[in-house]
């Protein structure tokens, strides 16, 4: 009789069992009549174990007819299915609370439905319930920081994207400011040219005349003279070389600033004479590769290539003590390639960094403005190269087909 | 072992299977006050690792439930459902804004017991056409990929499964997914043994 010694035992401790247990805890029968009600349950509830023993659970609980609570009581009670109740979809379905006076904090539910099969005839339900107001509280202050979190990476996001905005708008404005100055500077220089060419035109016209027909009238003078009174004549032949002299200055200006020999010849040709003439006076061997079709280039790029040039030999002669230079000039259908190179001393990392001279900055200037590219390679020992690619605008550049540009 | 169903035996399944989520769905549309509907559009019978890879194999993350069915007829009953269209789902049913990158406590109770209505109307179906005494264990979730989770307590390649496709939907949302019974093939032939009785029983009636 061991067996039933243990049963003895077991009736009580069952029993204390269920008193401590840290879990709400109703058995009910076929009929939902409560068979058992533990303590928790009392606790929570505010029913005492004794009103609640052989009550129909719905009459406990009278808001959980028809609802999934007594569904899945039916469903352990008839087809033996264990289910489960989750406090947040079935929105905490029992009245139980932390403290049943005052009904403030209705306690987050677990409940589990299991099905107790005593024997084929009589099935039963245990109705489980633990309280997981702890867990629940502990995620939503988890949700709280992610969403927070989620708050601060958006604003962040969002200002990283301003941030971004302002940056390209402020390019854009830089990009645009130097265009402008760009366009300016080039504006500037060809008014410079113009007024030059304008003066260059009425020293010719006007003051060349003048100052021809002064000297024609005081040449005759002087012959009229003769040896009659040698002071004046004197004074005549020393007009008669002021005059002169006049006319040469006349004529320098005129060249400085009207490139004669550009408007005369065309680049080609005008670039051959310039160069040859520096180098006999310093003393290069020259060497000239230049494309034939460049001489009836547009005005303007012509004169921008010449000054170029004229600023590259200048300084070559000024400072590169050079003994050979190179002319390289290559017209493609839509650029032009301009190269001068010498194989003097080159430059020092600190002159080719300090921008500040005009020579070099006008000459960038130049080509930069009309849409070009300026480099100057330069290395000490090895000599100094100015490199040109300037964009022809389409139907300005003269394809090797075509016949020559009519002469104006 | 021959484990094709006849058409009549598939057609009688679909129909039982149907009825039984029509409750489900009935029972779940109280719950989240949303209309939700439930279908079985197809019932098929293949091999365990055939069934792995159909439903997606080692490459899909997958969130499952788990119930076990024992009794006269044992069987694995698992719902499947892709992980990330069943957060969506779970999100939606608890009305919840933030989308955290991991399932929570929360969800996960919330997934599980959705997963143990509409399991609870499968293993009815199949308890119903049945008859016998059965014990059902409480739902169990789990998340990994298909071949992980149709592994189940036994490693036996021969079991067979039989697949639901389920198709989902609550308000405009879609979701499909399958139910597998995964059982031994022992069990497998007392079960179409009963299908066949239950057929003729109805065709007599
Ligand atoms: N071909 C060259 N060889 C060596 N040094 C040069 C050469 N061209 C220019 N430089 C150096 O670069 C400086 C700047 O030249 P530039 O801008 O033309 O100004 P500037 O001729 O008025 O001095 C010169 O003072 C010189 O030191
Ligand atoms: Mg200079």
């Amino acid at each position: 009789m061991e067996t039933q010694e243990h049963m003895v035992e077991i009736g009580p401790l069952c029993e204390q069992v269920l008193v401590t247990l840290n879990l709400g805890v109703i058995v009910v029968d076929q009929s939902l009549r409560v068979l058992e009600w533990n303590d928790w349950m009392s606790r929570h509830s505010g029913i005492a174990r004794d009103t609640a023993l052989h009550r129909p659970v719905l009459e406990l609980f009278p808001g959980l007819s028809g609802t999934r609570f007594e569904a899945a009581i039916q469903q352990a009670l008839l087809l033996h299915q264990p289910a489960i109740l989750t406090g947040s979809l079935n929105r905490n379905p029992l009245p139980l609370y932390a403290n049943p006076a005052n009904k403030h904090d209705r306690l987050h539910q677990a409940i589990q439905i299991l099905p107790l099969r005593h024997s084929s005839e009589q099935h039963f339900c245990v109705i489980q319930v633990s309280d997981v107001s702890a867990a629940f509280e502990r995620e939503a202050a988890l949700r709280r920081q992610a969403t927070l979190l989620n708050d601060s990476l958006q604003a962040q996001s969002r200002l990283m994207q301003e941030l971004e905005q302002h940056n390209d708008l402020l390019d854009l404005q830089v990009r645009e400011r130097t265009a402008q100055l760009e366009e300016l500077a080039r504006h500037l220089q060809d008014v410079t040219e113009a007024e030059k060419s304008q003066l260059a035109r009425e020293l010719h016209d006007e003051l060349g005349s003048i100052l021809t027909a002064a000297r024609i009238d005081v040449s005759w003078s002087a012959r009229k003279l003769g040896d009659s009174v040698p002071e004046i004549q004197d004074k005549l032949q020393r007009v008669l070389n002021n005059l002169s002299e006049a006319i040469q200055m006349k004529r320098r200006i005129i060249d400085g600033m009207r490139p004669t020999l550009l408007t005369q010849f065309g680049l080609v040709e005008a670039l051959e004479f310039a160069a040859g003439e520096m180098a006999d006076v310093n003393g290069w061997q020259l060497g000239l590769d230049l494309d034939a079709k460049a001489q009836h280039l547009p005005e303007d790029i012509s004169l921008a290539l010449f000054r170029v040039a004229q600023e590259a030999l200048t300084n070559a002669a000024k400072y590169a003590q050079a003994t050979r230079v190179d002319l390289l000039l290559q017209l493609d259908p839509d650029e032009i390639w301009f190269t001068v190179a010498d194989n003097g001393v080159g430059m020092t990392e600190e002159a080719r960094n300090t921008p500040r001279t005009h020579g070099i900055l006008g000459m960038r200037q130049r080509i930069v403005a009309r849409g070009g590219d300026f480099e100057l390679v330069s290395v000490p020992g090895k000599g100094t190269r100015v490199e040109v690619r300037l964009p022809l605008a389409a139907g300005s550049g003269v394809a090797p087909t075509a016949t020559p540009a009519p002469e104006h | 072992m021959n484990i094709v169903l006849t058409e009549l035996q598939k057609e009688t399944l679909e129909e039982v299977f149907n009825i039984g989520m029509g409750r489900a769905a009935a029972a779940l549309s109280t719950l989240v006050n949303e209309e939700v509907k439930l279908s079985i559009p197809s019932v098929r019978l293949m091999r365990r690792k055939e069934a792995a890879l159909v439903l997606g194999g080692t490459s899909r993350r997958v969130c499952s439930i788990t119930q076990v069915l024992r009794g006269e007829f044992g069987a694995d009953a698992i719902l499947i459902f892709p992980e990330e269209k069943s957060l969506q789902l779970v999100r939606l049913m608890l009305g919840e804004s933030v989308d955290l990158t991991f399932v929570s406590e929360i969800e996960r109770e919330a997934l599980t017991e959705v997963g143990n209505i509409i399991l609870n109307a499968c293993i009815g179906t199949i308890t119903n056409l049945l008859e016998g005494e059965f014990s059902i264990s409480l739902p169990v979730f789990k998340q990994g990929d298909c071949v992980e989770i149709m592994q189940g307590a036994t490693d036996e390649q021969e079991q067979v499964v039989m697949l639901l496709h389920i198709d989902f939907s609550v308000e405009k949302y879609e979701i499909s997914g399958h139910v597998a019974f995964v059982q031994d093939v022992r069990s497998y032939q007392g079960f179409v043994e009963r299908i066949e009785r239950f057929i003729q029983k109805a065709m007599r009636s």
